[in-house]
């Protein structure tokens, strides 16, 4: 969440109420790139005969000309202007003003001299001091209002330091790449995954390498910073609390950002810049990016997200012949992958399986990445759900993770649930699965029932479930089948709403 | 997109049909889809998805249309699961095989003479079926069925069932060729204990134990041994754990290996 720049506008000009005949002197402002606002604007001559007026004014910091905007003065309160003279020059005087017969206001703004101009000064509006409406109808010559890099006002850069998921793809499918929502990052953060793998395969842990080619562990943040060179006074700067996450250039590494101190002063070729952040031990700590003033350190805006190590892993398996991967293959017929999709969003590590990565005994990709987690990763918490044949898989790989506890290391099975699920001895296995998983902390195990007779495929309760629901016997899903339960957004909402409240990310 | 589509689905179909041309030799055995089969075996599905109440009828018109060649029937079978490109059609196959409740002899006569000839997708299917003859009930496999098989031509067993219970489970394989094949070189004590403990360190390894400092030496003490023995199933044991476990092999066993005179442990080390 961007902070200091949006309050920091807030402030902007809050001496300028004068600014229409007097004006506040504000003196040299640094150079920036939009006008500011003229001030001590002055009426020094009349001709009686012409009815010309003579001005005089303190030109604008940056502009390269100025022009006048004048209305009637009954309109001044609504500020609503009825007439210009563009290109007054620079010189700070203007000898024939001359808007016609009758009562008029007036005052002069600085411009570029292509179409962007400056302040129009500040006033009571409402009861508040604010800046006043800019010319909308420009009857003669066409600007467009810009204070964002005004020059006489405080420096106050557009800035945003945004985290995204956690990259996936190398066990289970990958999904795409996914923001860190702005509400979520300082509560409850992004989630990072301990570095204590070896992706690269080179017999030394990823935390304690250098450069890891197949690094996947990293987090990808985004810093987006507006001018990219601050004014002279002022600085970028990247800091962290404490020494449990490390910044990078690449996904793989590449060279440290911060180190070997908790923050680096950042230059910027362009408005963005990608890096990355690692967790190598574990342990928590805020990414801070800021604009600052020097040397007296008063930050002018920053933004600041929160690292956390992920302590879970959520398994996700479809059914028979469903291909995992994101967005869906068929977004209407793969509500596991939906699920999935949705939990990672959420922030959760997910990997999602074609349930066939499960063989009958609980082996294969989908144990070794809950194994690796386990053993490398700092995760303790497991959960596991799956749809039909995907269901007897989440018994078969529960089984097995459970069954080898004593090689694997310490770990909780938290969640686990069933849509429809049915025993994966193989692919021509059609019993209803009915084992509750081992050892786990909470089972789900949504099941349709309408009599199961011939050439009808159907799940049963699970004995010992937490929750048991016949879906046939609901008032939403008395028509559901094998084949639709698992895009029942009833039985999704449930099975979400249960891991979340199961599983800590 | 629907256009481009149908392009890449003509060009595959051309490519495919010039493959199947080039490759005639090797793809004389794989067995063809079927179009009426095909089609009543879509009918069937579709009644079952769609819970209609005629799909008693349709699969028994299916039945009937097998005849008295269900191995073809099957393979039929086989090859709609292929395609199949969703849950229903996998699940309500897999229904429609096991309402015709095909025996493990027909099953095993069916995939046999094109389980080593078969593309993934096909073998995939292939060996999910045979599944259900050794693993029944999930687990590690039960090679019984198979062994009596294999007695009854025990000078030239099938070298795709060997193939595929070396695949399945190394250990269970082993265990089964020492029954059948146990007038050969006999196993000493000791070599069994080694043999043992082997089998204990890969199982600990497959649940995820790191392979310890002496256990690397140990075991490639034994598949050391066991690549040099007489009998061609322990060399092939020895093959199959290397393929699983490259981080065993050295460059003398895998040398050997691939020059083994038997074929079956050749091609299992082979890249």
């Amino acid at each position: 969440m961007p902070r200091g720049g949006v309050r920091s506008r807030a402030l902007v000009h809050l001496g300028c109420l004068l600014s229409l005949t007097l004006g506040v002197g504000r003196g040299d402002a640094p150079l920036a790139a939009t006008p500011g606002e003229v001030t001590n604007l002055r009426v020094t001559g009349y001709d009686v005969g012409t009815g010309d007026i003579s001005l005089s004014y303190t030109p604008a910091c940056s502009a390269a000309n100025h022009h006048i905007e004048f209305g009637r003065l009954q309109d001044v309160r609504t500020a609503t202007y009825s007439g210009q003279v563009c290109a007054i020059g620079t010189s700070g005087a203007y000898g024939s003003f001359n808007p016609g017969p009758g009562s008029w206001f007036f005052l002069v703004v600085g411009d570029d001299g292509i179409g962007t101009e400056g302040s129009y000064g500040t006033s009571l509006i409402g009861g508040t001091p604010a800046e006043r409406p800019a010319d909308s109808l420009d009857p003669a010559c066409a600007f467009t209002q810009d204070l964002s890099q005004r020059c006489d006002g405080p420096f106050t850069p557009t800035l945003d330091l945004s985290a995204f998921r956690p990259a996936t793809g190398t066990s289970g499918a990958p999904f795409q790449r996914w923001p860190v929502g702005e509400g979520e990052e300082t509560t409850p953060g992004a989630g990072v995954r301990m570095n204590g793998d070896d992706d690269d395969a080179d017999g030394q842990v990823d935390r304690d390498d250098g450069n890891v080619a197949a690094e996947n562990d990293l987090v990808e943040i985004q810093l987006t910073v507006d001018p990219p060179t601050p004014p002279p006074g002022f600085e970028y700067l990247l800091s962290r609390t404490n020494a449990n996450i490390r910044v990078w250039s690449a996904a793989t590494k590449g060279s440290e950002i911060l180190a070997p101190g908790n923050s680096v002063t950042l230059t910027f070729a362009s408005t963005t810049r990608t890096l990355w952040v690692e967790n190598p031990s574990g342990g928590a700590a805020d990414l801070i990016f800021a604009a600052r003033a020097t040397p007296s350190g008063t930050v002018v805006a920053s933004d600041l997200v929160h690292f956390f190590p992920l302590s879970s892993v959520v398994i996700a398996l479809g059914g028979e012949s469903q291909v995992p991967a994101d967005p869906p293959l068929e977004p209407t017929n793969h509500g596991t992958f939906q699920l999935a999709i949705t939990l990672y969003h959420m922030g959760y590590d997910v990997q999602m399986y074609d349930e066939d990565v499960v063989s009958s005994t609980g082996a294969g990709q989908a144990y070794n990445e809950v194994v690796s987690a386990i053993q490398k990763r700092g995760i303790s918490h497991v959960a596991i759900f799956g749809y039909s044949h995907g269901g007897g898989s989440t018994t078969d790989l529960a089984q097995r993770l459970n069954a080898n506890r004593a090689t694997i290391g310490s770990f909780s099975i938290d969640f686990t649930a069933y849509i429809d699920g049915i025993q994966n001895d193989s692919d021509f296995d059609l019993d209803p699965e009915t084992a509750l998983p081992p050892s786990t902390a909470y089972h789900a195990n949504y099941y349709e029932h309408p009599g199961c007779g011939f050439l009808q495929l159907c799940g049963a309760p699970v004995s010992g479930a937490d929750l048991n629901v016949n879906v046939t016997a609901t008032p939403w899903g008395g028509s559901l089948t094998h084949f639709t339960i698992d895009d029942a957004p009833q039985v999704l909402q449930g099975i979400l709403d249960l891991l979340v409240t199961h599983v800590v990310q | 997109m629907i256009r481009l589509g149908r392009l890449v689905l003509t060009t595959l179909i051309a490519l495919a049909s010039f493959q199947a041309r080039a490759g005639e030799d090797q793809t004389a055995r794989s067995p063809k889809l079927d179009p009426e089969v095909q089609s009543r075996i879509e009918q069937v599905v579709v009644a079952i998805v769609r819970g209609e109440e005629n799909s008693a009828g349709r699969i028994e018109a299916l039945r009937q249309l097998g005849g008295r060649d269900r191995r073809s029937l099957l393979l039929q079978l086989a090859l709609y699961l292929e395609h199949s490109s969703g849950t229903e059609q996998s699940m309500a196959g897999a229904l429609i095989v096991q309402h015709l409740a095909f025996t493990p002899e027909e099953k095993l006569q069916s995939v046999l003479p094109h389980l080593d000839g078969a593309g993934p997708g096909l073998r995939r299917v292939f060996t999910e079926l045979l599944a259900t003859i050794d693993r029944a009930e999930g687990g590690e496999p039960d090679y019984r069925f198979y062994e009596t098989q294999i007695l009854k031509g025990k000078d030239a067993p099938p070298p795709a069932l060997i193939r595929y219970m070396y695949e399945v489970s190394p250990g269970a394989a082993l265990a089964s060729m020492e029954r059948i094949y146990g007038g050969g070189p006999a196993r000493k004590d000791a070599a069994a204990r080694k043999l043992g403990d082997v089998q204990g360190l890969l199982a600990r390894h497959d649940a995820g134990a790191p392979w310890s400092d002496p256990d690397l030496p140990r075991l490639r003490s034994v598949l050391e041994s066991l690549s040099k023995d007489p009998g061609w199933w322990r060399r092939l044991y020895a093959a199959a754990i290397l393929t699983r476990n490259p981080d065993l092999a050295t460059a003398e066993m895998t040398r050997r290996l691939r020059s083994d005179l038997n074929t079956l442990v050749r091609d299992t080390v082979s890249p």
